[in-house]
């Protein structure tokens, strides 16, 4: 249970452009998401379990008619799941695959990063965990980071363990 | 400005793809028709109009090359025109041949592709067809000026007696006009009436002194030149510029009649049809789906107020439009077989080509309508079907005659719409399946037990053996079919579409394969079923029964493998409960069995017997909960890697419920189960 905050490099990639940003809370830190992927937010709705896939995977759910994933942002950044408030959200966020929700603990607002707020993201070696960390916004004395949650829903970060390890034996044979 | 032109460019360009497209679909098919010598009189002259509409888009537009070889094209059909019976068999094939080049051509220009369209040595070919053509030609040399000319585009200009200028200047052949689609373009939309012939060679006049090229005249033989104030001779010395060329007074342009128009014909069909992207009809087949869901909110809603008796019929009306409304909705998505049943035919016939089979292909019901994504999905297996009929059914015609049937084979390809399923049928009147061949072969690889004895097969039973993988009973191995990894595929490309194929057959008279297929992928009836307090959807086609799970007897043949014996037969049993519970979190497996016990089986358990490749599999979960139609919708791109689950749907109170694919169901069992050996198994090479 690594938190991504509490870590600090040299240099690392700075990815993040100055704009608008869509803050959230998850676990007592706040993030944010460039404000162009987001499609909308919605309040918890019923989500539907999908066997035989990874743990942060919650489930899918209707969007108006239309059926679409929703991960667990909390389990697929390794927080404890919590139960779910008034204040828990779904961010509807358009992937490279179609849309997809996230679950987040709350919505703070829209924030608007200058070039001088944005700092490149920590490295601690060559940790690929961080890979989907844009870059690191302070905003006086809170640092919001800044996440690629696009990247979080790519086809490979969301293979089962046994998927993984298949494909892992086709590669080694 | 130069936005706006290039937008018309591209327009342009896209009608100019799209017609072109059709026209080449309907030369396929009058090409095809070729065959019968009765009808080839009439279908020639048809090509031959669209090859000129082809020819003359193509120039008005700029793609000369493309013009240029619709040109060759017109060329050798205007000699067939005039002498169907030059018509062979590799004539047609030529002509096949040029249609794929000027479809790979219009991909080509479709999708902006700058490599360059090869088709050099298909032109070769063409104009040694027509040189040959030309020879086979009896008629007399014709006089220059009476020569018909192929087409209409090259102008004969041909100077009245009084202005003694015998030029033929050929528009098309001389590559110094060919990069000028402007005159083309001119001659094209103008030289229709007498009374435009002026204008246009005024008009050709300034084009061609834009760009003055000195045209030095074609000799012509001094004697067939009438006799002139102005001597030949010198005329030939002189270049003659364009531009004096046209000022000869009056001009007479002699051009071809063209063929009738046959865009006239296309724009009364235009204004019965419109075309529309498959997105837009997708995007309003989604708002519909939308629509349908808060409907049934709805309706759930309104039952609370029983009483409001006005606020019922509102309902209830707007239950029924909606359902019309979604029905035809989903028309839209039709389309007809005809293109597929076309393609199928050209191949069946270069088959039968290679195969030096006399054979018939008919055609009928091509207009049956079928969800347009269905007929990209069913095109190889029907041609698989084909091929076969081809190659194992249809005798040679040697071998027919001594059979005393007719020499010729007849394959017959059939659509018809029966109740809310399409049926297509192959049929043909070959050798019939090879019963004993098939027993025995089957033997051979292991299929059936050495001492199996025919008799004790059904009919079924040994069709049934052609579906198995790997199966073929030809003893060569031709590139056509006998690879044996054909029947299986077939079946289970027909399953995924959730039909069924059956075959029939009388040894001798011939087989059919009848393949029925739902209307529309995107709906389908389902048992809609409880797992572990979530809601999951089993495809009606594939269920064969259901039984108390109370009153069966099942057999636990090692640690979790279990079988059920149904009526003297042992069928696998997968508890559904533990399945979809595997790879699942705790907390999630919480979630879907709020509390332990629930895992353990219940009496009152139901046992869903289903049936998929001629495989039963019987589904042990807690609950029925009814009959529904469900329309399907994807998991999203992400999620296909999911097994056993084909898609999701959402319910009448918005729930969504995912729909199960029992084929895949098993393959994940059977997965699980060889897991579970190689970790025993290298768990025990550990101690």
């Amino acid at each position: 249970m690594k938190n991504p905050t509490i870590s600090s490099g040299p240099q690392g990639r700075l990815d993040a452009k100055p704009g608008q940003y869509l803050t959230f809370m998850l676990h007592n830190q706040e993030y944010g998401v460039p404000i162009g992927t987001v499609r909308e937010i919605n309040r918890v709705v019923e989500i539907t379990l999908v066997p035989q896939t990874p743990f942060f995977v919650a489930g899918v759910m209707n969007l108006r008619g239309r059926v679409i994933p929703v991960i667990d942002l909390r389990l697929k950044f390794g927080f404890e799941a919590t139960p779910y408030t008034r204040h828990t959200c779904i961010v509807v966020i358009e992937g490279i695959q179609g849309e997809f929700g996230a679950i987040v603990d709350a919505v703070t607002g829209v924030v608007n990063f200058t070039t001088h707020q944005l700092e490149p993201a920590p490295t601690i070696g060559a940790d690929a965990h961080l890979g989907f960390i844009m870059g690191m916004a302070k905003i006086d004395k809170n640092v919001v980071i800044v996440v690629n949650i696009i990247e979080i829903f790519s086809k490979e970060q969301l293979l089962t363990e046994t998927e993984k390890k298949i494909t892992q034996q086709k590669a080694a044979a | 400005m130069q936005f706006e032109d290039e937008k018309i460019i591209e327009q342009l360009k896209k009608d100019f793809v799209d017609e072109v497209s059709s026209y080449l679909e309907q030369c396929e098919e009058s090409y095809l028709k070729l065959e019968q010598p009765e009808l080839r009189v009439e279908e020639i002259s048809k090509i031959f109009r669209y090859a000129h509409s082809i020819k003359g888009s193509g120039a008005a537009l700029g793609f000369t090359d493309f013009a240029h070889f619709a040109h060759l094209v017109e060329d050798c059909l205007a000699i067939l025109r005039d002498q169907p019976n030059l018509i062979q068999t590799e004539t047609i094939s030529l002509l096949l041949k040029t249609t794929d080049a000027l479809k790979v051509g219009i991909e080509k220009i479709r999708q902006d592709d700058q490599e360059p369209w090869i088709v050099e040595d298909l032109k070769q070919e063409l104009v040694q067809l027509i040189h040959k053509m030309e020879g086979k030609e009896a008629a007399p040399p014709a006089p220059i000026l009476a020569t018909p000319a192929p087409a209409p585009t090259p102008v004969t200009i041909v100077s009245a007696p009084a202005a003694p200028l015998d030029l033929e200047i050929d528009f098309i052949n001389d590559p110094r006009f060919a990069p000028n689609p402007a005159i083309e373009k001119l001659i094209m939309n103008k030289a229709e009436t007498p009374a435009n012939w002026k204008n246009l060679a005024v008009e050709t006049q300034k084009h061609l002194s834009e760009a003055p090229i000195p045209l030095p005249p074609k000799p012509i033989p001094q004697a067939s030149l009438p006799q002139t104030s102005v001597p030949a001779p010198a005329l030939a010395a002189t270049p003659v510029t364009p531009s004096q060329l046209v000022k000869s007074p009056p001009p007479k342009l002699e051009v071809v009649p063209n063929a009738p128009d046959p865009t006239a014909n296309s724009q009364k069909e235009a204004s019965s049809s419109v075309k529309i992207e498959i997105d837009r009809i997708d995007g309003i087949l989604n708002i519909v789906g939308e629509l349908v869901v808060i409907k049934s909110q709805l309706m759930n809603q309104s039952t609370r107020y029983q009483g409001d008796l006005e606020l019922q019929s509102v309902v209830s009306l707007m239950d029924k439009t909606i359902r019309d409304l979604q029905d035809k909705t989903l028309t839209m998505r039709m389309t007809p077989l005809k293109s597929l049943f076309l393609k199928l035919q050209r191949t069946v016939r270069e088959l039968a080509i290679k195969l030096n089979k006399l054979v018939e292909f008919k055609v009928s019901g091509e207009d049956t309508e079928i969800d347009r994504n269905m007929v990209e999905l069913l095109g190889d297996p029907l041609l698989h079907i084909c091929r076969n009929a081809l190659d194992h059914g249809i005798e040679l015609s040697s071998v027919r005659k001594a059979k005393g049937k007719s020499e010729r084979g007849t394959i017959y390809l059939s659509a018809r719409q029966m109740g809310g399923r399409v049926v297509i049928e192959v049929r043909d009147d070959g050798g019939g399946l090879n019963t004993e061949r098939i027993v025995e072969k089957a033997k051979k690889i292991g299929l059936l037990p050495q001492s199996q004895l025919i008799g004790s097969l059904t009919a079924k039973e040994i069709h049934n053996i052609l579906f198995a993988p790997g199966f073929s009973t030809a003893d060569i191995i031709t590139d056509v079919s006998g690879r044996g990894v054909g029947m299986d595929v077939v079946r289970a490309n027909i399953e995924k579409l959730r039909g069924t194929i059956e075959i029939e057959s009388e040894k001798g008279t011939g087989t059919a394969m009848t393949i029925s297929l739902p209307l529309t992928t995107s709906i389908t009836d389902g048992m809609l079923v409880e797992v572990g307090h979530s809601p999951f959807i089993i495809p009606m086609n594939t269920i064969h029964e259901l039984v108390n799970a109370g009153k069966m007897s099942t057999i636990e043949l090692h640690v979790g493998q279990k079988v059920l014996n149904h009526r003297g037969k042992f069928l696998p049993i997968l508890d559904l409960r533990e399945l979809l519970a595997r790879e699942l979190t705790s907390e999630q497996q919480e979630k879907m069995n709020s509390t332990k016990e629930k895992l353990v089986q219940r009496e009152d358990d139901v046992v869903v017997i289903v049936e998929t490749s001629n495989r039963f599999i019987a589904l042990r979960l807690e609950k029925i909960l009814g009959q529904v139609q469900v329309v399907l919708k994807s998991l999203g791109g992400s999620f296909n890697t999911s097994r056993g689950i084909s898609g999701a749907t959402i319910l009448g109170d918005g729930k969504v419920a995912l729909v199960l694919d029992p084929i895949g169901l098993s393959e994940f069992a059977a997965d699980i189960e060889v897991q579970q050996r190689s970790l025993k198994r290298s768990l025990g090479h550990a101690a």
